[in-house]
């Protein structure tokens, strides 16, 4: 994150999410360091819109997911699922891909073994 | 000593923000650094020339953005977990994967560039590497789209006026030709007949500039993503941002 600084005055560069133990140290701190001169006013944000984060997807959908020189919007229009659904998904699965990467030092040289990998990865959940 | 009054916002989702930009005296600063170092990773402070508006948590429309740079898309990929990854950079989890998965997908591309294995790739340096490029990328594919604003929206309005003014001549090219065939042999329907090949040559050439506008509106589109697929850079491209569709 970024803290914008002007002379004597900061500002965030943009909002913060915090969990609630954070947001509870985040307090507790902020009234350490400014006293009484510290406010917290609560504010409703709007809901998210319902988000289904495990969706079951076919033996026909997966080679789409796994194919990644197709882009999620083109995904998305073809497997009828939202774009945030696939973007989940993918990205769960890119996180193990890189996390092999890094551990077992896998070759992931070709597109083959990429799509592979993915592939399995879907297989297994 | 400024006694102005520190208002913090906490979004019912979990967003905090400043209801403005605060006074600091060095020592509170200092402070309130460690507080979010022990919080969040990593936390940069910049100098800027002054506050530009910003949507805040308590916008009316709620629109506002996290912005993104090296130093994040550098932690994303080295951190050890999508929750580590949420909870240090200060995003919801959801958020912390979509946003992985953006990340890594322009990760393996960089890697595919330079002709080189992910698992090859994945050590810090080319990691930190990696990130300046792709904060480069963004810059100059968000420069490239501003340069292109103005030019894009008088392509779309022209292409417009010239659907419009075809359209017209269309209805008066079959007016003619009704009207030359009526008066066969006469006066009347030669003129018509001259008029009707007259107004077809004027659409032929607004054709030609239809098709002319068309080509520049692609390429301008093609070059934005060639831009943000990090493919061309904005030196390369060869960036003229044309006058001769100004109006």
């Amino acid at each position: 994150m970024r803290i914008l600084k002007h002379e004597n005055h900061i500002d965030l560069e943009s909002p913060i999410f915090m969990n609630s133990k954070q947001i509870e140290i985040f307090k507790n701190g902020m009234k350490d360091i400014f006293g009484d001169d510290v406010l917290f006013t609560d504010v409703k944000e709007p809901k998210l819109k319902g988000v289904t984060t495990h969706i079951r997807y076919t033996k026909d959908q997966l080679p789409l997911i796994s194919n990644l020189d197709i882009n999620v919007e083109d995904v998305s229009k073809q497997i009828g699922k939202s774009e945030h659904a696939i973007n989940l998904k993918r990205g769960r699965l890119l996180k193990k891909l890189l996390e092999k990467a890094k551990k077992e030092n896998e070759s992931f040289s070709s597109d083959k073994n990429i799509k592979e990998f993915v592939e399995d990865e879907l297989r297994k959940n | 000593m400024n006694s102005e009054k520190i208002e913090i916002i906490v979004g019912s989702r979990g967003n905090i923000d400043f209801k403005k930009a605060i006074y600091v005296s060095e020592d509170r600063l200092n402070k309130l650094l460690n507080l979010l170092n022990s919080l969040f990773y990593p936390v940069n402070i910049v100098d800027v020339e002054n506050f530009k508006e910003r949507n805040r948590v308590n916008s009316i429309n709620s629109r506002y953005k996290r912005l993104f740079h090296k130093e994040e898309y550098e932690f994303l990929l080295n951190s050890s977990s999508i929750q580590e990854a949420a909870e240090k950079l200060g995003i919801p989890n959801m958020r912390a994967i979509t946003k992985m998965e953006k990340v890594i997908s322009e990760f393996m591309k960089w890697c595919k560039r330079q002709g080189k294995d992910i698992s090859s790739m994945t050590d810090p340096d080319s990691i930190k590497r990696f990130a300046e490029d792709l904060e480069i990328i963004h810059k100059d594919a968000k420069r490239y789209k501003e340069m292109t604003k103005e030019e894009n929206n008088k392509i779309r309005n022209k292409l417009k006026r010239i659907d419009k003014i075809i359209k017209k001549i269309n209805e008066d090219i079959d007016i003619n030709k009704n009207l030359s065939k009526e008066n066969q042999f006469t006066g009347v329907g030669r003129d018509a007949e001259l008029k009707a090949k007259s107004l077809q040559l004027k659409k032929e050439d607004l054709e030609k500039e239809k098709s002319n506008l068309k080509e520049r509106f692609m390429e301008i589109r093609n070059n934005f993503n060639k831009i943000k697929e990090g493919e061309l850079t904005l030196n390369e491209s060869n960036i003229k941002v044309s006058k001769q569709h100004e109006e």
